[in-house]
């Protein structure tokens, strides 16, 4: 409740165009905020001029802000309303398309193969083994409407209900698009096991 | 045949919720699946897994000039938004009154002043609250034009006010025609932190200026209570504080 108070001062201050007073309340946010920019964007650069546009949005539009929630999800909400812009008037190679109910169409036949036995299966063993950056890549790589529920849910840990606040997604279709996403993603990853394999090879030869 | 079907459907319902099933939700049936249905077992492991790897992944800093980058950019926004504001200074004095003290303890504070000069003396009963009603009464004997109040509040107290431009603002000042007799002007306080709190009150008039330094609001006892019970006077004795400027001599 003390954390209410404060913030609602601060909020306040800001809104009277107090920047300092602004820029303190996001200072906690940032790391958090730049590492959902970072898995969202192609790369470095585009993710720090993302959040940095998303900080000022936000500053902009402080009257919306419902002062004494959490400022977490409503700056994710605003940098992926951000991104999502971008990205569209970009390409629109990324937006949720027909098509891919075919990629996983071809997922489901994959599952129809051999059952495989129980001990640790070669993915889990390159997942266990590396804590990839190619991970990220192949998250990035996904339509935008799966990756994002990757980054929020599983990269960020955001509860289920945060992430449905900050897409504007029903709660029922982001566990359906996770589900989804996680199954294209490992399809991903065991249709390119070389690029994890060369990682692994590349770290133990950087080890020894 | 038909079983294989069966099972097919059932492999197909655990990759349609993955995500509950990983997170050991899904139906019982479907969980049931996994015991004897080594492939969807499999799957629902490397969905664990890529989960944890993903919430693995590195943190990644934020860069080294990524506030000196963003401050000069929410200055700009921070003017703009000064700039829409109404001055909340040297106006009349109505918009002070806030509407949102219904259940506040009420301090009145009544200056007598004469002419506006002499020594301000203080008397302060005691008062607890997180919404405070100040009362400015200054009384003259004759009417007087554009008289300058001022207040200035210290960290623990700042306004408190249903208008977004006042809220939370830490000094006032506006400027008052005295009619003859007491005027009273309303100023809703909130006390933000524990403490005894000073008001530093001027009022200035042509050559004339008094200053006054008041103790108030001093909290004791269950303080954290105080902060818990939003718009809530704590203790119900009605506060009352005095100040006479004395002076015509």
């Amino acid at each position: 409740m003390l954390e209410g108070w404060r913030q609602r001062r601060q909020v306040a201050r800001a809104q009277q165009g107090d920047a300092a007073a602004f820029a303190e309340l996001l200072r906690p946010e940032l790391p958090r905020l730049y590492r959902a920019a970072f898995y969202l964007a192609r790369d470095a650069d585009e993710a720090s001029d993302l959040a940095q546009e998303a900080c000022v949005r936000a500053y902009q539009n402080l009257a919306d802000f419902e002062s004494g929630r959490a400022l977490g999800p409503w700056l994710h909400r605003i940098l992926r309303n951000l991104f999502l812009d971008r990205r569209k008037s970009a390409a629109s190679r990324h937006e949720v398309r027909a098509n891919e109910e075919d990629e996983l169409g071809g997922a489901r036949e994959a599952a129809a193969s051999p059952a495989v036995p129980s001990s640790d299966s070669p993915l889990e063993v390159l997942l266990q083994r590396e804590q990839s950056a190619a991970l990220g890549e192949h998250v990035r790589a996904l339509p935008v409407a799966f990756a994002e529920v990757l980054v929020f849910c599983d990269i960020q840990e955001m509860s289920y209900a945060e992430v449905s606040e900050v897409t504007g997604v029903p709660l029922g279709t982001v566990k359906s698009r996770l589900s989804r996403a996680r199954l294209m993603l490992r399809e991903r990853l065991l249709a390119e096991p070389e690029l994890l394999a060369g990682q692994s090879r590349k770290s133990r030869g950087g080890a020894s | 045949m038909s079983t294989g079907g069966k099972e097919q459907a059932t492999c197909a319902m655990v990759r349609e919720e993955l995500a509950d099933v990983c997170d050991g939700r899904g139906a019982p049936a479907l969980r049931a699946h996994l015991e004897t249905c080594v492939a969807c077992a499999t799957l629902v492991r490397e969905g664990r897994a890529l989960e944890t790897a993903l919430a693995a992944l590195p943190a990644v800093a934020l860069p080294v000039d990524f506030e000196e980058m963003l401050l000069p950019r929410l200055a700009a926004v921070g003017a703009r938004h000064a700039r829409r504001l109404p001055v909340p200074s040297w106006t009349s004095a109505p918009w002070l009154r806030a509407s949102a003290v219904a259940a506040a303890a009420a301090v009145a504070l009544v200056v007598v002043a004469v002419g506006l000069r002499g020594r301000p003396t203080a008397e302060v009963d005691a008062t607890v609250a997180e919404l405070v009603e100040v009362d400015v009464d200054v009384a003259v004997a004759a009417a007087m034009s554009g008289v300058d109040v001022r207040l200035a509040l210290p960290d623990g107290l700042e306004v408190a006010s249903d208008d977004p431009r006042l809220n939370g603002l830490h000094a006032l000042a506006w400027r008052v025609d005295l009619a003859p007799g007491v005027n009273t002007t309303t100023v809703v306080l909130r006390a933000v932190s524990m403490g005894e709190h000073r008001l530093h009150v001027v009022l200035e008039a042509g050559p004339h200026r008094a200053e006054m330094d008041l103790g108030v609001l001093v909290h004791a006892g269950s303080a954290h209570a105080a902060l818990r019970a939003w718009s809530r006077a704590l203790f119900a004795a009605t506060p009352r504080l005095r100040l006479e400027l004395g002076g015509a001599t």
